[in-house]
């Protein structure tokens, strides 16, 4: 098997996603883990510009990036005593036995599912140059009705925050 | 070795677009401070720097010689690894953002089509958008990692600041988007050819007015500098940083204004296109058309930065003219003001578009 440069990119980008996600599973600063959670993202949107999925990629970036991690950043360091490790990462044998059980479980159904599917091939049609249109032709006709109820959830959740900030305000 | 044959054609359809794009951005990072300084110095009466070189032409050279080789001081309690990390982070997006920015349509050189771009993706805009806003990242981790409360007020003040001006500078974006039909910034370019956005009334000059404010907001400059307010953060989430790591932070906030006012220049004012001093609908009178094809053949890349350099300007003026924001009139202009105007503005362009009236 030959290697071509796309394989080696690929294989940076596939280390850039994974050997962070370790570092947010292991690490006993919280903090660390944020930071490193960041090149997970990162990582993730490189993969989705290798699906030619590049709409999906940027959205990647800026949802998960700029929006949810940065969030992510302020909640743990607006948090009192993050860096008292036994306050913020209480890890005993029950609790890991639990977890391995629960990562376990899931590595399996994901195998599973792995295996059952049928990968849908598209012969050898060119892809569309972007997937903006299609993608805003279903968000608005097949798909309009799921779409709306999210945006009323996240209005709803808005709402919601409001409300209790006042409230520990007064 | 490599069969030449395969590996020509992307030198110039990469290689050659790549050297340019950085060298480009090195100079302009070294220069525009010079550009400042100078600015500045005139709008103060003052003459700036004019030691080094001949009237002061070699300053950014010996700043640049002074940053390597100062000691690279890491604070005993800081965080070494995301202290290192955090401007590294910062230039590797402001360098990021530039990829995607087109400087003109290709040019013809010895035969050979040379791109003016290192990468025309589909979706540009949205890609830049994105380097920004990850650029906040950058900034929390300088401010928690300097274990100093200034350097974290700063870093928090930033992170704040970016996120709360980032909504209404990516709706005046999509009103842009929405005009040209496309996120590609060659087609937004394209579709100016007959009217440049900003004229295209009502929407254009708000949408314009609206991504120009955030932008300098975005890029942390008077009067939204609060992040590195000097009279109380001391210099806010780069305190500690010295030498090296602080000329980083300098060359990623240039780089960063230098996209948006690129932005500026593509989106609103018709990037590479030509200036049309008399607009055609004034009929084909002999002199117009002929100042109008004069001006037609300075070739696009002088446009664009013509234009660039003037919003450099503009930042430069702002900077020797007006005070600082107060914290919660930064965050009342964007959320009470800013927010409401460019949605306004969105609804109205996309009215506007479905009637066929833009």
């Amino acid at each position: 098997m030959e290697i071509g440069m796309r394989d080696i990119v690929f294989l940076c980008v596939a280390l850039l996603t994974t050997i962070p996600c370790l570092i947010v599973v292991f690490s006993r600063n919280v903090l660390y883990s944020a930071f490193a959670l960041f090149f997970t993202f990162l990582g993730t949107s490189g993969l989705y510009f290798f699906l030619d999925a590049e709409f999906l990629a940027i959205t990647q970036v800026v949802v998960y990036i700029g929006g949810v991690s940065v969030l992510l950043l302020f909640a743990i360091l607006l948090t009192k005593n993050v860096d008292e490790i036994r306050k913020t990462n209480m890890i005993s044998g029950p609790r890991m036995a639990l977890a391995g059980a629960a990562a376990l479980a899931l590595l399996g159904s994901f195998l599973y599912a792995l295996k059952g599917a049928r990968w849908a091939m598209n012969g050898n049609a060119a892809y569309p140059a972007t997937t903006i249109k299609g993608l805003g032709d279903l968000l608005l006709s097949k798909y309009l009705l799921p779409f709306e109820i999210v945006s009323i959830l996240l209005l709803a959740v808005l709402v919601g925050s409001l409300v209790i900030s006042r409230r520990s305000v007064q | 070795m490599p069969d030449m044959q395969i590996i020509l054609p992307y030198v110039f359809s990469l290689g050659i677009p790549a050297v340019l794009l950085v060298s480009f951005i090195m100079l302009n990072a070294m220069y525009l401070q010079l550009m400042e300084r100078k600015v500045l110095a005139w709008m103060q009466n003052r003459v700036g720097p004019m030691r080094t070189g001949p009237w002061g032409l070699l300053q950014p050279v010996a700043d640049a010689v002074k940053f390597i080789f100062k000691e690279d001081i890491i604070p005993a309690k800081a965080d070494k690894w995301v202290f290192s990390a955090a401007p590294l982070i910062l230039l590797v997006m402001a360098f990021g953002g530039f990829v995607a920015i087109p400087f003109g349509s290709s040019v013809q050189v010895f035969g050979k089509t040379i791109p003016l771009w290192v990468s025309d993706l589909n979706v540009g805009i949205l890609y830049i958008l994105s380097m920004a806003s990850v650029g906040t990242y950058g900034v929390i981790m300088a401010g928690w990692a300097s274990n100093n409360k200034y350097s974290l007020m700063g870093g928090f003040r930033s992170a704040a600041q970016m996120i709360s001006y980032e909504i209404p500078m990516a709706f005046a974006v999509l009103t842009v988007v929405l005009m040209a039909g496309s996120l590609n910034l060659s087609d937004i370019v394209n579709a100016q050819s007959k009217q440049w956005f900003i004229y295209a009334l009502p929407v254009g000059p708000v949408a314009f007015v609206l991504y120009l404010i955030s932008g300098i907001a975005e890029t942390n400059r008077v009067p939204f500098d609060l992040p590195e307010a000097e009279s109380e953060l001391v210099a806010g989430y780069f305190t500690e940083y010295s030498g090296i790591r602080f000329g980083l932070f300098f060359m990623a906030e240039y780089m960063n204004m230098l996209i948006v006012s690129l932005l500026v220049s593509i989106m609103f004012l018709g990037g590479w296109l030509p200036v049309q001093l008399f607009p055609d609908w004034l009929g084909s009178v002999g002199l117009v058309t002929g100042i109008n094809r004069l001006l037609a053949m300075i070739p696009g890349v002088i446009w664009l930065l013509l234009k660039l350099y003037g919003f450099m300007f503009f930042y430069i003026w702002l900077r020797a003219t007006l005070p600082r924001y107060r914290y919660d009139q930064l965050m009342a202009v964007s959320w009470k003001f800013l927010l409401p105007v460019s949605l306004g503005t969105l609804l109205v362009t996309a009215f506007m578009k479905q009637a066929g009236w833009l």
